[in-house]
């Protein structure tokens, strides 16, 4: 028995020392395979070349558009196939959306890029994960930072971190990363958002959700944004973040010679005064005004819950409805070619 | 120190070292006090005091027993008893108490303003406490010797292994253990090492990533719909379980790398087909403690079986927590236990009828688990309405990984469910052995995302 247990001791430590190395020689795979935004943004680098739309976008856009559906609604208008890809991926922040933004900057294929403007998009910085905390048992404990036990386990699990590849890269080891591993492999002749996180199965089961709804002349009807001619001014500088951000991004994909459309994406109850209020609208005014691009202000009047999954993400059903609302939209603005016109 | 960090990990396996180069079992007793003690004090150290004042306490009430004559014992042992569930009634009860009382005056037209109670609940009181009254009890029965070795008592009373969360241990099954002179065993200690990976695994891989749903669903029902309600609430059930199941698990694991054995607390529960069977598989301690140390001396079969049925489930859910859903669920389930005796078993024979049966009490279990989930009874009846009240809407299907993780626990359960329970990993083949913990440990690695807390611990 005492062999036995040696032998499995040091079959366990091989097996990881062996992973260690493969993780460490392959260091930039599995990167990309633990982190979903730097998954997407090689997707984005390695889509095909004939993507002539992009969506960039958090959660909210990544659940409100179909790209499939999208691309039909607008050939079903236009009579001109285009193929898009929602790049939208949940948890984006500031900091990750201008790294989209570059790669896709330097697509030349892509023509029109959809970015989804909300409190999350233009105003979520990079968390701060060093100072995580023990939560103590409820009621139980009262436990406060900067406590040695606390200390400890933090000073541990850096350690590791920082001397072992798989425990860095830890997330890459999950099931999951299998089908991520397919999709990125995949990536060029496979359409990648065909395994987003609503579900493979999902998008194949709810035929009828799939279909493009007709929509009523006034439904899901934006407050469009346009810039003004007689303000419009390219040197003109300012201190508002979501503002400057906003000119920024837009400046450098028009650089590119890219159609950009701001989208605000439809939301339920009190979101959408969260989402557009007077404040903010001033803000979209600004950013519009001075780098140019348009703008689609979809969440004002609030949604009806039967399109929602939660306040803030659309259901299937809300997903399909959108996705023509949003075609329709960005024909009207002749934002792709065929269109009524040119959205810059 | 909990579980599930990598402190308690090499804590322990240092501990461990330690235990087996030293050679006397006293120099080991004193290790594995000292141990439990750090274990026990370092996130807080002054529950420390709460500790050895319970230790000395009930030490001395044990002396006192053995010392008194057959007239006294009793009164002594009540004393002892009353001191335990003093000390576990202010600290666990006193506010739930206290504002009732003082909920009943204010609707009887009594000014009254609300005492200050305890804010603080000592981790694993209530296992602690009732581990020492069945031996205080058993003392007085004549069932165990008294231990006069101080130190012994000590180990007895704070095992790290088991000393928050249970396996709730009988004097009988332990003290013999830490005095005598242990001997390494490598399949005590290789079946320890894949209890403690096994359990981790249940606890990080399924209860907390099942967690994240369970709260959302319970957060505010309002925003789940029909099928995803029910869905959670079986997320739940096995969240729970894998909870509990996991600490046990490791608890099983820890004492088995000193040569300790402790016992089994679960055993597939939800595989039971009566209730009564399920809490024969479920806390199988301290349903033992309930029945030996209250259903027993209540009368037990002989006489008002239902009533002392019905009132020893009543106190098991109390003992859980304080609160009114807490005693709803304990009541539930004596309901049910009555009503099972009660009904005659004519169906037996019926194709198919065990299934059937297994599926009622799966859900119904399930169903009484939203009262022992729910933070309160409005609480309680907001996730019942999402559950059962129509009109149902199905605009949204249910998360995928909550789907994935219920099915992944179906076949944890199916392929190494026994072998958490019993001896078997010892009788795998090397490959066999291997395999599985490697899978576990990729697992472990790949899931473990922020430390969550044992369910029990605050019971």
């Amino acid at each position: 028995m005492l062999r036995r247990l040696v032998i499995f001791i040091l079959c366990i430590f091989a097996l990881f020392a062996g992973l260690e190395c493969l993780m460490r020689a392959k260091e930039d795979v599995f990167a990309v395979l633990a982190d979903k935004s730097l998954l997407r943004e090689k997707l984005i680098r390695d889509s095909s070349s004939d993507t002539e739309v992009m969506i960039l976008g958090t959660s909210r856009l990544l659940d409100a558009v179909d790209q499939g559906l999208f691309s039909e609604s607008v050939a079903g208008q236009t009579g001109r196939k285009i193929k898009t890809f929602n790049a939208s991926v949940p948890g984006v922040n500031v900091e990750i959306l201008e790294r989209f933004v570059a790669v896709v900057s330097e697509k030349d294929e892509v023509k029109l890029v959809i970015i989804e403007a909300s409190t999350p998009s233009l105003t979520q910085l990079p968390v701060d994960t060093s100072g995580q905390t023990v939560r103590a048992a409820e009621g139980a404990l009262e436990v406060t930072e900067n406590r040695f036990p606390d200390q400890l386990e933090e000073w541990l699990r850096e350690w590791m971190s920082d001397h072992l590849a798989f425990v860095r890269k830890r997330k890459a080891l999950q099931p999951k990363t299998l089908l991520k591993f397919f999709v990125v492999v995949t990536a060029d002749f496979i359409d990648p958002n065909l395994w987003d996180r609503k579900g493979v199965g999902r998008n194949l089961i709810n035929f009828k959700a799939r279909k493009i709804p007709e929509l009523a002349e006034d439904a899901l009807v934006p407050e469009i944004v346009s810039p003004k001619a007689s303000s419009f001014s390219t040197d003109h500088q300012t201190n508002d973040p979501i503002v400057g951000l906003m000119v920024r991004i837009t400046r450098s994909l028009q650089g590119r010679g890219k159609t950009v459309v701001w989208v605000v994406p439809p939301v339920g109850g009190t979101a959408s005064h969260i989402e557009s209020n007077d404040e903010r609208n001033k803000q979209y005014e600004t950013a519009i005004n001075l780098g140019g691009g348009q703008l689609l202000n979809y969440a004002m009047p609030a949604l009806k819950s039967d399109y929602l999954r939660d306040p803030t993400h659309l259901n299937i059903y809300g997903r399909s409805f959108f996705s023509a609302a949003l075609a329709r939209d960005i024909v009207k603005l002749k934002a792709v070619e065929g269109g009524e016109g040119r959205g810059d | 120190m909990l579980f599930n960090s990598l402190t308690f990990l090499v804590f322990h396996l240092v501990l461990v070292g330690l235990y087996w180069a030293l050679r006397r079992q006293m120099f080991r007793q004193v290790l594995l006090l000292f141990g439990s003690v750090v274990f026990y004090g370092w996130y807080y150290w002054p529950a420390l005091i709460l500790l050895g004042i319970s230790m000395v306490v009930n030490y001395g009430f044990s002396r006192w027993i053995n010392s008194a004559g057959c007239s006294s014992k009793g009164k002594v042992l009540a004393a002892a008893v009353v001191a335990n569930l003093a000390s576990l009634g202010w600290f666990k009860y006193s506010a739930f108490i206290g504002e009732n009382i003082v909920e009943m005056m204010k609707a009887l037209g009594f000014s009254v303003t609300s005492p200050q109670y305890s804010e603080w609940l000592p981790l694993g009181i209530s296992f602690f406490t009732f581990q020492v009254i069945a031996y205080l009890v058993d003392l007085s029965r004549g069932k165990v010797k008294c231990e006069k070795n101080f130190l012994v008592f000590g180990v007895f009373k704070c095992f790290y292994a088991q000393l928050v969360a249970g396996p709730i241990v009988r004097a009988n099954e332990l003290i013999p253990q830490i005095k005598t002179q242990r001997r390494f065993r490598v399949g005590d200690f290789y079946l320890g090492l894949y209890f403690i990976i096994g359990g981790l695994t249940l606890k990080v891989f399924i209860a907390d990533t099942l967690a994240q749903f369970v709260d959302y669903g319970f957060e505010d029902p309002s925003r789940i719909e029909v099928v995803t309600a029910w869905l959670t609430v079986y997320g739940f059930a096995v969240q729970i379980l894998c909870d509990f199941w996991g600490y046990s698990t490791i608890a099983i694991g820890v004492g088995l790398m000193y040569g300790i054995r402790l016992p089994l607390n679960f055993d597939l529960p939800y595989q039971a087909s009566s209730l009564r069977e399920f809490w024969h598989r479920w806390h199988i301690t301290l349903s033992q403690w309930l029945r030996d140390y209250l259903y027993i001396p209540l009368g037990g079969n002989r006489k008002h079986r239902n009533r002392n049925l019905f009132l020893t489930m009543l106190l098991g859910g109390l003992w859980h927590g304080a609160s009114w859903n807490f005693i709803i669920w304990g009541g539930g389930h004596g309901a049910w236990l009555i009503a099972e005796r009660m009904l005659p078993d004519r169906f037996a024979k019926i194709p198919g009828i065990k299934f059937l049966k297994w599926l009622l009490l799966f859900n119904g279990v399930c169903l009484l688990w939203v009262f022992f989930r729910a933070p309160d009874f409005g609480a309680a009846m907001s996730y019942f309405e999402a559950l059962l009240v129509p009109p149902f809407t199905m605009q949204d299907s249910p998360p995928d990984l909550l789907i994935i993780m219920l099915v992944a626990f179906v076949g944890v359960s199916l392929v190494f469910g026994k072998s958490f329970t019993d001896r078997r990993f010892l009788q795998w083949g090397l490959g066999r052995q291997i395999l599985s913990c490697v899978l576990f440990l990729f697992l472990i690695l790949a899931f473990a995302g922020s430390r969550l807390d044992f369910i029990y611990f605050v019971f």
